[in-house]
């Protein structure tokens, strides 16, 4: 199962804590991180998940940015999250456009083997509709879209992300969970800004996109896996790789 | 600038790919015609193709924007036309990536490079898509005696498989004229002479107006016939008669316009005797013949595939006995990508040569380079891990002063080639909408 | 024959699934197969339904073919009891069986096919004694399923059909004799000293050279030097290998004083159109014998050759075979002479009876030229062109019987079957006697006797050079490119020395109806000079090929031919996975899936230096998954490592020793290439069932789908009963289902995929 992770990438403590519970369950091969996509026209939101996915192993792969629209201004949280750590991303064109990069990756999944999970605005999921030849891969690619903001016209089954979501836990993250990473985002956020707003919705919205919509979220469960170190990755190694 | 070259009726042979210098002819005419016109010069497209990736260290220049600096090795026989070519990075084809079919990049790379889709994983019914340089054939090959035209330097390989489960058409054909046709390269030096500038045994005009009428007759008869044909078929076998009919109507579209424009083109060169065994000689035998197709607004549209995808050719004339392929599987040994790096060198330096050639080619107050696009790449950026991004690609010429050229200019991730070619199609006069997996126009190629 | 309904299967046999199947899968199989960790893309989770069985029966054929061949579970991995797999296996066939008997036979159904360019090539031969090679002329054919006389996979394009027309008119010209010739005729100079000419030999050259005319040409060989005692020499002139002239030509110093003694010999010949190879040499030389080398081309010590020259064409005297053929009456005389030799052409080029509207239509043409002042003649000229662009001519297209309806299948006519058989045995078209038989309507009746001439006919040398060409992939030595360096030996002489043999073998077993096992194993090969020395064997000198008795078992069976040997290696050497590939491709018919795309190539410095070529591939052997098919590869690659990259026998592959033994999956070993020879040919199963399906597709031109396995598991045990008889396995081709009937099309299903 591919999950497509689409935020306003760096906004919210949320989305930090849900990307980081995503790629945990993708080092445990519970999912795959398919592509991340930020609706922040900001190259430190880009360069955010750039460091996530070196963070956990993850394969590296392309990052999409949107060049338009809202969300230009780097908040303290995202500013802290990024300070100090190595980034390639320097500029638009060490990014990809969200719309054909969303599309390219859920080509290779099969049927109903793919997942987008939109917490923001839903910019890159309407762009997404408009592209004439991203619609039929959706229609067949995509099993659900869970989204804050799901576009009028979507072809497939759709969760809405709400506060809701996140109520009844009140799973606290702490710096020092995340300390196995030398400098973990959610490490230097939660430094900077202790008291940072969370529902928790996102995180909610990860588990039930991998683990299935009855999945019971639980404090516990959040706080096994949230800040958990990743698991090491077995690939097949060859020659220089 | 063209001469004319005297015909004498003694026949010499000189080594390798020799010529036949032909019988005079009485109606010749210069083979300038349409390079003397007035007015504004036809735009005319070209894709050369080289396989198994390029060694992208020694591709692409260290900065973005104009090329200043010493271009890096690969390119450094393009060094004297730096001002002319545009470099381009972070192309994408996501049609050759596996995507769900697993091994077969070479097959993927080659059969989707101009198509923009996804070719079918099978041996028998093939299916990749229209390639673009057809599109535009269509549009506007009525003007010129031949809609496009398609080279190649190697000859197919004639048993066994291709590439994991991939037919040998994707890997054997870069233009497509439907998604279940290819149209196969011409290889021969001398076929191409002959197609393109007849052949030896000429005719007086009356002659020839008597053979295309006759012509005429019998494809009209043909085509009557398949039609009858047709009516009891299966669906599949009326395909296979499709494709027949087709490429009548086609030769028929040839011969109207051979009437309306009856001259024989001077070339200027000597007919080739055959193919030379030699590479450089035999790559510099092909593309004279298109600078003068070109001068002579015989074709707008060419597609050159200069090896096939997936080759194992080695490259005795440098030096180099391993294969092609193997070689770019050089579990990063410094000596094997050194070779590679060669091979790729080899190929520039050809391409420039030819370069040179369009850019020599005089037409009113510029020249054919000018009024061009060649574009050169690959349909794999790293050939030993099969990449399909960041393809290397390059274009020389301007278009026809649309494209400001003499810098590199890198597109945002991800971006499909596609784009490219719907801002090529643009400047063909061709108008679509959507081709491949676009997503929109190439930004950034213009603003001269 | 009628279709019966969906015939309703018993799922009753689910407790015997879930007894047998399922257990045996969830224990051993899903550990690597499952939901979240698909090896090799495969899920095991959807065979675990009894139903699959049926539902994905080509899925369940491959996991039987690799439990039974032992590659899975892969070595390292806990194997099941012996007894279980048998259950399993015997379980399934079983299953396999109940539901084919319940279904009736489907014949396929071939798509129209062009000819390709050896059919064109043969079938103008045939039809007009011209000679014109297409493979000159028109684009490489695209192959599928290993042929190039694929129906779905031919395709035309408008350059192939312009060559199709210029074709036409150029041959229906030569063809009557009418191709105007040059006002002058033309001289070219063939010369040693500008590299036109190949020595081949102290007293042998050659050149290659495109004559553009029929027509007769004055061939002059120059001869500079002397030879002080010379006796007079016979000099022979070659062209494609056949013997055109010879004349006694006086070798000994002439009288006149010269510096560079020089004399020229000429003749005139008639030389057909296309590109030739031209030899000329002395014949049965013994002068060359008492000469030492450096004064091979002194010209006061010895005579040679130097130079061809071809001047011409002139117009011959004699009229052209194959216009006195062609016109039977003089077409001058009016429309009867016309439509006679229009309607007689028609029907051989058509290859079938023409309409009096047909004929009628063609002769138009002739009218047409008449009214453009020509002569009948020529107008007879334009009317064969129409008929060899027409689709009648270039296609084979067969008619359906009941279009609407696919269940129901129909015998093919007898004019198909006449140009099936051809097509099938001699590459070309038919020949009176079938054409004959077909219209009396008896062709279906005399089937043996027919295929029994056609073979016996020297035209069936097609078989050898399309079918084995590319069963055996030696059509590839075309394009192979030795390295000179490590393989000094390699000239076109040797290349040309291992496809005879290979082709003459093969022709061998076909005419003389030996056991298709002699493919595998046999004691005797055919070689000339050339090639005896290549391998090391005494006693056969000249150039000509002859049957030759192997006293050792170095060589013997297809599998140590050169040429074999040479298309499965790289440029620079050997290579066991591309050998064993090979094995298990062409002789088992079980070839092996691709590799995964980032595997590096082997490190070429170290090869030969750190450790033998095994201990460099004993990588593939180490990780599981690698091993579970290079296990069956690298071993059978490996036992041919005692011939080296152009098939010569070695000991040593570069100071070690060579290890040419191994164990296969199932446990046979074997100590060196002739005992793994002596494997292969005890079981001749999977090999015959290969060659079955090979030479099915071949003779269809359509690949076989499931339907066609019953046909060819029936065809593969009657030729059993026969020793596997060659000739026997063409019979009972040309007597099996889908060769004698077919059915219309099914509409398009999308076959679902997983």
């Amino acid at each position: 199962m591919g999950v497509v992770f689409d935020a306003s990438f760096g906004d919210s403590l949320d989305d930090l804590l849900a990307l980081s519970l995503l790629y945990l369950l993708d080092s445990k091969n519970e999912c795959r991180v398919a592509a991340m996509t930020t609706t922040k026209p900001n190259l430190g939101s880009a360069g955010l998940y750039e460091v996530y996915q070196k963070l956990y192993g993850g394969r590296p792969m392309a990052i999409g940015m949107c060049t338009s629209g809202q969300g230009k201004e780097t908040g303290s949280l995202l500013a802290a999250a990024v300070e100090g750590q190595t980034i390639s991303v320097k500029s638009e064109i060490d990014t990809a456009e969200p719309h054909g990069l969303i599309r390219n990756v859920l080509q290779a999944y099969h049927d109903g083997n793919a997942a987008i999970l939109s917490t923001g605005p839903g910019g890159n999921l309407k762009d997404l509709l408009g592209l004439p030849t991203a619609l039929p891969v959706v229609k067949s690619k995509v099993k659900v879209l869970y989204a804050a903001d799901a576009p009028a016209n979507w072809p497939t089954p759709v969760v809405k992300v709400t506060a809701e979501m996140g109520a009844g836990l009140n799973y606290q993250p702490k710096a020092e969970d995340f300390a196995w990473a030398e400098k973990h985002p959610v490490a230097l956020a939660l430094a900077k800004e202790p008291n940072a707003k969370l529902n928790r919705a996102a995180m909610v919205a990860v588990l039930k996109v991998v683990r299935g919509a009855e999945f019971q979220v639980t404090d516990a469960v959040l706080q096994e896996l949230v800040a958990a170190k990743p698991a090491p990755r077995q690939r097949m190694r060859f020659f220089g790789d | 600038m063209m001469t004319r070259k005297a015909l004498s009726r003694r026949t010499m042979l000189r080594g390798a790919g020799a010529a036949i210098a032909l019988p005079a002819m009485d109606a010749m005419a210069p083979a300038l015609r349409a390079s003397q016109l007035p007015g504004p010069k036809p735009v005319r497209m070209a894709f050369v193709y080289v396989p198994n990736g390029i060694d992208m260290r020694n591709w692409t220049p260290a900065a973005d924007g104009p090329l200043t600096a010493e271009l890096p090795r690969i390119l450094k026989p393009l060094e004297p036309f730096k001002k002319d070519i545009t470099i381009l990075s972070n192309l994408t084809h996501n049609g050759g990536r596996a995507l769900l079919d697993g091994a077969g990049d070479h097959g993927r790379c080659c059969g989707g490079y101009l198509s923009g889709v996804q070719p079918r994983k099978t041996f028998v019914d093939i299916k990749a898509g229209i390639s673009m340089d057809q599109i535009v054939a269509n549009q506007i090959g009525s003007k010129t005696r031949f809609a496009s035209l398609e080279l190649g330097l190697e000859d197919a390989r004639q048993a066994g498989d291709c590439d994991s489960g991939y037919s040998c058409a994707y890997t054997n054909n870069l233009a497509w004229r439907s998604e279940t046709q290819p149209l196969p390269p011409i290889l021969d030096p001398r076929v191409l002479f002959e197609r393109l500038f007849g052949t030896g045994a000429e005719l007086s005009p009356e002659a020839r107006a008597q053979r295309a009428k006759y012509r005429r007759s019998i494809l009209d008869f043909v085509m009557g016939d398949t039609r009858k044909l047709e009516a009891d078929l299966g669906p599949t076998d009326r395909r296979k008669l499709d494709e027949y009919l087709s490429s009548i109507r086609s030769i028929e579209q040839q011969l109207e316009r051979a009437e309306k424009d009856n001259s024989i083109i001077n070339p200027g060169m000597d007919k080739p005797y055959g193919v030379p065994a030699d590479f450089a000689e035999h790559f510099k035998l092909m593309t004279n013949m298109i600078t003068v197709a070109f001068q002579a607004d015989l074709s707008r549209v060419v597609t050159f595939l200069v090896t096939h995808e997936g080759t194992s050719r080695p490259y005795r004339e440098i030096g180099i006995a391993d294969g092609h392929h193997p070689l770019t599987h050089h579990m990063n040994k410094p000596e094997l990508i050194e070779k590679v790096t060669q091979i790729n060198t080899y190929h520039a330096q050809q391409f420039a040569g030819w370069v040179e050639k369009l850019k020599a080619a005089k037409e009113g107050d510029s020249n054919v380079l000018e009024n061009s696009m060649i574009v050169y790449g690959a349909g794999l950026s790293d050939g030993n891990r099969h990449t399909h991004e960041d393809l290397p690609t390059l274009i020389a010429g301007n278009g026809g002063g649309y494209i400001k050229s003499g810098r590199r200019i890198t597109a945002r991730r991800e971006t499909p080639m596609s784009n490219l070619f719907l801002t090529m199609m643009d400047r063909m006069g061709v108008q679509v909408d959507h081709f491949g997996d676009a997503t929109g126009r190439l930004a950034g190629l213009d603003l001269a | 024959m009628v279709c019966l309904g969906v015939p309703a299967l018993g799922y009753g046999q689910a407790h015997d699934f879930s007894g047998t199947v399922k257990p045996l899968l969830t224990k051993s199989c899903s550990p690597c197969h499952n939901d979240r960790n698909a090896s090799g893309s495969v899920n095991i989770l959807p065979f675990t339904a009894a139903g699959s069985i049926h539902e994905a029966r080509e899925d369940w054929e491959r996991i039987v073919n690799k439990v039974r061949s032992g590659e899975m579970p892969p070595k390292g991995f806990p194997r099941p009891e012996q007894a279980q797999i048998e259950q399993l296996l015997s379980f399934v066939k079983a299953e396999w069986d109940k539901a084919d008997a319940k279904v009736p036979q489907d014949p396929g159904r071939v798509t129209a096919r062009r000819l390709n360019r050896v059919e064109y090539t043969n079938t103008i031969r045939d039809l007009f004694g011209v000679e014109f090679r297409a493979d000159q002329d028109f684009p490489t054919d695209d192959s599928g399923h290993g042929f190039d006389n694929i129906g779905d996979v031919l395709t035309i394009s408008p350059l192939l059909m312009e060559k199709y027309l210029n074709a036409a008119e150029r041959i229906s010209a030569r063809a009557l004799g009418l191709d105007p010739l040059p006002k002058k005729p033309i001289e070219i100079e063939l010369h040693s000293k500008d590299k036109r000419i190949r020595r081949v030999a102290p007293s042998l050259i050659e050149g290659t050279h495109r004559v553009e005319w029929d027509g007769e040409y004055d061939i002059e060989i120059g001869l500079p030097g002397e030879r002080a005692s010379g006796k007079p020499v016979a000099l022979g002139f070659w062209m494609d290998g056949k013997l055109l002239h010879t004349q006694l030509i006086e070798t000994k110093p002439s009288g006149l004083v010269y510096f560079n003694p020089y004399s020229a010999e000429r003749f005139r010949l008639f030389l057909p159109a296309g590109e030739h190879r031209f030899r000329a040499g002395f014949m049965d030389d013994e002068f060359l014998k008492t000469l030492p080398p450096e004064d091979l081309y002194k010209d006061k010590k010895n005579k040679f050759l130097n130079m061809i020259k071809l001047v011409g064409p002139f117009a011959t005297k004699q009229e052209p075979a194959s216009r006195k053929a062609l016109l039977t009456c003089d077409p001058a005389s009016g429309t009867a002479c016309i439509e006679k030799i229009l309607g007689g052409l028609a029907r051989r080029a058509w290859r079938r009876p023409v309409t009096t509207a047909e004929v009628k239509s063609l002769a138009k043409f002739v009218g047409l030229a008449k009214a453009e002042g020509q002569t009948a003649e020529q107008g007879l000229q334009v009317a064969m062109t129409a008929m060899l662009v027409s689709p009648h001519f270039l296609f084979r297209i067969e008619r359906d019987l009941y279009p609407k309806d696919p269940s129901r299948t129909h015998a093919i006519t007898q004019f198909e079957m006449a140009s099936r058989l051809s097509y099938f045995l001699w590459s070309s078209m038919p020949d009176e006697e079938l054409l004959r038989l077909a219209e009396k309507g008896t062709l279906k009746d005399s089937l043996d006797a027919q295929v029994k001439r056609m073979q016996a006919d020297g035209r069936s040398a097609a078989l050898a050079a399309n079918f084995a060409g590319q069963w055996l992939e030696t059509r590839n030595l075309n394009s192979v490119k030795p390295d000179p360096k490590k393989f000094p030996e390699w000239n076109p002489e040797l290349r040309d020395a291992m496809q005879e043999e290979t082709r003459l073998f093969f022709e061998e077993v076909l005419r003389k109806n030996l056991t298709a096992r002699t493919f595998l194993d046999a004691n005797f090969t055919f070689l000339n000079e050339t090639l005896a020395k290549h391998y090391q064997i005494e006693g056969v000198s000249g150039p000509d090929f002859r049957r030759v008795d192997l006293k050792s078992n170095q060589r013997g069976g297809v599998l140590t031919h050169a040429s074999v040997l040479t298309v499965s290696s790289y440029p620079t050497r050997t290579s066991p996975v591309i050998r064993g590939k090979y094995i298990l491709q062409n002789i088992f018919g079980a070839p092996p899936p691709p590799p995964p795309p980032d595997v590096p190539l082997l490190d070429e410095e170290k090869v030969g230096s750190n450790g033998p070529l095994r201990k460099q591939l004993e990588q593939h052997r180490t990780n599981a998954m690698c091993a579970s098919c290079h296990n069956r590869m690298d071993t059978l690659g490996f036992a041919l490592e005692n011939y080296d990259g152009t098939g010569k026998w070695r000991e040593k592959d570069g100071g070690f020793d060579v290890d040419a033994s191994g164990t296969l999956p199932t446990g046979k070993a074997f100590a060196n290439p002739a005992e793994l020879r002596m494997v292969l040919a005890g079981d001749m199963t999977e090999f015959a069932q290969n060659l079955t399906e090979k030479m099915l597709t071949y003779a269809l031109g359509r690949g076989l789908e499931r339907f066609d396995r019953r046909t060819v598991t029936g065809l593969r045990e009657k030729w059993a009963g026969d020793d596997y008889r060659f000739q026997t396995l063409i019979f009972e081709v040309v007597k099996s289902l889908p060769f004698q009937t077919k059915r219309a099309e099914y509409k398009k299903q999308e076959v679902a995929k997983k």
